[in-house]
This record gives structure tokens, C-alpha cells and sequence, in this order.
């Protein structure tokens, strides 16, 4: 597999109806990345997260992960949807959704095999969740249903995570342990995120990829304010984290 | 109460209704949880409206043209089926004009019931009993009937409940994970149509959809997980027909009627004490 890049993505422009979201995309990403897809809304983040997962297909171009397909690569793609999309009243434990993962490693039918069971306690002691197995997964806090969505998506054994906003509607504090957490994951496997928060680029991610209908990718550290300044068309609110300023220099 | 316990010992009617109610009840618990997890609930109602076409059908040809194999729990299932497909093919081809397309079928079935039964000769209270259903006519052939189809829908609910469970919860995700989306999307149609036609035996056409969702969504109020939720929802509706049989036959009141009243009692209890309930469980 060395050589192969984990996401190759030549020549492509989609369009839902009309006009086109994505336009004329290349875009290379190694094995062992942390990319991160930054944008303004509506310029294509989401939908470039699903023409590598093959839920969309692209009208011109080709899109190949570990050289292959989408839909034949994505069995060992892990994704973590936006959370408000799901149903918040829909009766699941924690243990069926991460379940829910297992799927596809074994026969549908029937009950979840004790397998499937400890791999999935195993991904949730992997997010600090095992203790909430039998909680319901609509009575969680945001950050802790962020938490199992990520044991899900590690459930099937992932050699890329895909997480789209995964810090919307979360605390500082949490968006901090989930950032901790994708980074220690990262030692192990690819991470790509969508995230509105450009801030997060600086301390985390090793490539940058600009999406605003065309897509630009840099490593973090060429990143400048002028770059995000040409993407988003206009001034931009940027926090550099990686400035700390000593203890009292605030007043 | 009493009264009823008595009655049950003597009228074989009466343990057939009985009996048919609680076959019902447990497609019903299983099928209706699913309904009401995925929120299909309209989709139902327009499968369980357009039976009435299929079961004005059946009567008309057995009745004008001597078709006597053409009973009309035969043209419900046809037509439960067919309108299963068609919402089922528009839901997943058309989304945006969804509920338009179930509105029309839903009103297609029901005027084509009517336009046969009208030109069936003959003293109409089919109708009556089609729409509002007639548990204590219950024949020993329809029995055999509701059995056969509990056990189909029972085997198929139980045996994909984890890709079913999954399609329910995050539709995008299943397909991810290899999940035939669109075959189960389907199965889960055709399985509330069955249910709906058992269902429409004894409580009729108009008030299925109630006693599909309501003693689910009820069960729904206390279950952490689906399963539960099912079994939960096979006993209120085991219950409320039950007592519902019960409570109507001294009075001499519709079943069917009686049953509905009974389960949408139930679900304003249960919305009112299930946030109670999970509360005192969290504290």
C-alpha cells in the first residue's frame, strides 16, 4: 500500500442542482494526515466529506481512497455525522449505537455476537464512555454523545475518521477533551474534520484544506491570516492558541 | 368485569376476539415501535386507508361475479402491499413530494372502497365493519389468517432487527456500513402493512394507525432501548384489548372504538408521567 495516498481527488466538480458546490477539486492527502477542511458555510465542506465516503458522486473527476473507489474503501472509514441530525428522542442505549458500527463485519442477521460486543466495549473504553453502555444515548450531554459517535465510528475498525463539526454546540473544556482525543487516535490512524473554527487549525491539524467551491490544501504551518482572509472574502476573527501569554500579563 | 370473565367461559366469539386481539397485539408492539422510532407514523396511516380499496374489491368480485376465494382480508393485504410499494418507491425516488403522494394514495384506496362497495348489491354494513371493525365477527379462517401473518411479521421484525434498528436510527450510517438501506427502508413498509391488516380486523381501517402507534409511543415514554420498547408496546396492547373487550361488552359499546379510547388514555398518561418517571431513574 506505500506510495498509494489515502485520498486522491482529481478533476472533480459536483453539483446538486444548478450551480456547482464543488468546482474543478484536487486534492492529495497522505496516510497518517490530521487534516483539517475549513470554509465558509455552504461552501462545500460537508459535501466533499461525502464524495469521499461515496455518498454523493461526482459529475466530472475521479475520487479514489487507498487507490480505490469510495464505496469499496469506506468499509474501513470510520464517519461521525453531524449530531443534531440525528433523531434526539429515538430509543438506543450507548451499546446499540457503537453496535450499529459492527455492521458489515458480520452476518446482519440475527443477535451481535460476543465478538461484536467486546470490540464495542472496547471502543468505548477508548472514548472514556464504557461506564454509560447502558445509558440511553438521547439522555447524553452533546459532548458525550459526540464521544460514542466516535466509538462507533471506531467500532468497524477505521483506518480514516471522518468527523464533520464535531465541536458545534460543544464547551471549551470539551472541545478541548475531544481535540486530545482525536490527536491520540491520530497516532494510529488518518484524520480528516470539517470545522467552522479555523482556530483549531493552528494547534491540531498538520494540513490546512481551504474549501470555498474550490479547494486548497497547505501544511498547517504555511497557513496565513491572508490565506484565510482570500477564502473567506472578508476580515476574519482568528485566535492564534498557540500564543500563551504568562500567568497575570492579563489585567 | 366479572360479567365478561363469564361470558368468555361460554361464547366461542368472544375467545375468538380475544384471541385475535392479542395476536394482534404482538405484530402491533413490534411493528408499531419500529413505525414510531423511524416516525413513518403518516405513511402508515396512508397504507392502513387504502386497504379499504383493496377490501371493497375483494367483496364486489365475490359478490357480483362469484369469486368466493376473494375474501376481503385477501384484497386488504393486496392493497396494504401495493400501497407499501408505491409509497415506499415515491419516498425513496421523490423525496420532496412525499406527503403529497401519500395523501393520494391514501384517498385513491378509500374511493375506490367506496366506489365498489356502492356497486356491490346487497345491505352495506361491511363498510361500517371495514372502517370501524367488527372483532366479535371474527371467523375461525381469519384466525388462521392473523396467525399466519403474525408469525411472517414477527420472523422478519425480530430476526433484521440490527439492520433494521440501525436504518431507523441513522439511515446515511447504514449505508456506510454495507447496510441495503432501500431493502429494509421497503421490508419496514411492508411489515407495518401487515400489520395493518392485522390490526384492521379488529379494530378497522380508521382507527389502525391509533392502535399501531399510540400503545408504542406510549411504551416509548419508558424504554431506554427499542426492544424493550417492543415488548413494552406488546403488553399495553395486549392490555388495552383486553379491557377494552372487556369494558365494552357489558355496556354493549364498539370494541374497536372502546380499544382506541382506551390507548389514547394511555399515551396521555404515559406523556405525562414518562418525563416523571426518567427523572426519579436519573436523580
Amino acid at each position: 500500500m506505500s506510495g498509494t495516498p489515502l485520498i486522491e481527488i482529481s478533476g472533480v466538480t459536483f453539483a446538486y442542482d444548478g450551480s456547482p458546490t464543488l468546482e474543478e477539486v484536487n486534492l492529495v492527502l497522505e496516510e497518517g494526515d490530521y487534516a483539517c477542511l475549513i470554509g465558509p458555510n455552504g461552501g462545500g465542506k460537508t459535501t466533499l466529506l461525502k464524495l469521499i465516503l461515496g455518498l454523493l458522486h461526482p459529475q466530472k473527476g475521479t475520487i479514489r481512497v487507498w487507490g480505490r473507489p469510495p464505496e469499496e474503501a469506506r468499509v474501513r472509514v470510520g464517519y461521525i455525522p453531524q449530531r443534531h441530525r440525528l433523531d434526539p428522542n429515538f430509543p438506543a442505549d450507548v451499546l446499540d449505537v457503537v453496535l450499529m458500527g459492527r455492521l458489515g463485519t458480520s452476518s446482519a442477521f440475527g443477535p451481535y455476537r460476543r465478538r461484536d460486543k467486546e470490540a464495542a466495549l472496547a471502543c468505548l473504553r477508548e472514548v472514556e464512555m464504557e461506564d454509560f453502555r447502558h445509558r440511553s444515548f438521547a439522555a447524553l450531554s452533546g459532548g458525550e454523545q459526540q464521544r460514542v459517535l466516535i466509538a462507533r465510528a471506531l467500532a468497524c475498525e477505521p483506518r480514516l475518521l471522518l468527523l464533520d463539526e464535531p465541536t458545534a454546540n460543544l464547551d471549551v473544556h470539551m472541545e478541548g477533551a475531544l481535540y486530545d482525543l482525536l490527536s491520540r487516535l491520530n497516532r494510529r490512524m488518518s484524520v480528516a474534520l470539517v470545522s467552522h473554527d479555523v482556530g483549531i487549525v493552528t494547534r491540531f491539524a498538520r494540513t490546512v484544506v481551504c474549501v470555498n467551491r474550490r479547494v486548497l490544501s497547505h501544511p498547517t504551518a504555511e497557513l496565513t491570516g491572508e490565506m484565510i482572509q482570500d477564502m473567506y472574502g472578508g476580515d476574519v476573527l482568528l485566535v492564534r492558541h498557540d500564543l500563551h501569554c504568562a500567568h497575570g500579563e492579563h489585567t | 368485569m366479572i360479567e365478561f370473565v363469564e361470558a368468555l367461559g361460554e361464547h366461542a366469539f368472544l375467545r375468538g376476539a380475544l384471541l385475535a386481539g392479542l395476536l394482534a397485539s404482538v405484530a402491533c408492539g413490534v411493528v408499531g415501535s419500529y413505525v414510531v422510532a423511524r416516525r413513518i407514523s403518516y405513511i402508515a396511516g396512508g397504507i392502513a386507508h387504502c386497504v379499504l380499496g383493496g377490501m371493497g374489491a375483494a367483496r364486489y368480485f365475490s359478490v357480483v361475479h362469484g369469486w368466493e376465494w376473494a375474501h376481503p382480508l385477501y384484497g386488504a393485504l393486496a392493497a396494504a402491499i401495493l400501497g407499501a410499494l408505491v409509497i415506499g418507491w415515491v419516498s425513496l425516488r421523490l423525496r420532496e413530494r412525499e406527503d403529497t403522494v401519500i395523501s393520494a394514495v391514501w384517498s385513491f384506496g378509500m374511493a375506490v372502497g367506496v366506489l365498489f362497495i356502492w356497486k356491490t348489491p346487497g345491505y352495506n354494513e361491511d363498510l361500517m365493519n371495514y372502517l370501524f371493525g367488527n372483532i366479535l365477527i371474527i371467523s375461525g379462517h381469519d384466525l388462521w389468517l392473523l396467525g399466519i401473518l403474525d408469525v411472517c411479521v414477527l420472523a422478519m421484525g425480530v430476526m433484521c432487527y440490527r439492520p433494521l434498528l440501525a436504518v431507523c436510527f441513522d439511515e446515511e450510517y447504514a449505508r456506510l456500513r454495507g447496510v441495503s438501506v432501500e431493502f429494509y427502508y421497503l421490508l419496514l413498509l411492508l411489515l407495518a402493512a401487515v400489520t395493518v391488516v392485522v390490526l384492521v380486523t379488529v379494530v378497522g381501517i380508521i382507527l389502525a394507525i391509533a392502535m399501531l402507534t399510540l400503545p408504542a409511543a406510549a411504551a416509548g415514554q419508558f424504554s431506554r432501548t427499542l426492544w424493550r420498547m417492543m415488548v413494552t408496546a406488546t403488553l399495553f396492547c395486549a392490555g388495552i384489548v383486553a379491557l377494552g373487550l372487556a369494558a365494552s361488552y357489558g355496556p354493549n359499546l364498539p370494541a374497536g372504538a372502546t380499544m382506541i379510547v382506551l390507548a389514547c388514555l394511555l399515551y396521555a398518561l404515559a406523556t405525562f408521567l414518562g418525563p416523571m418517571v426518567r427523572g426519579a431513574k436519573k436523580a
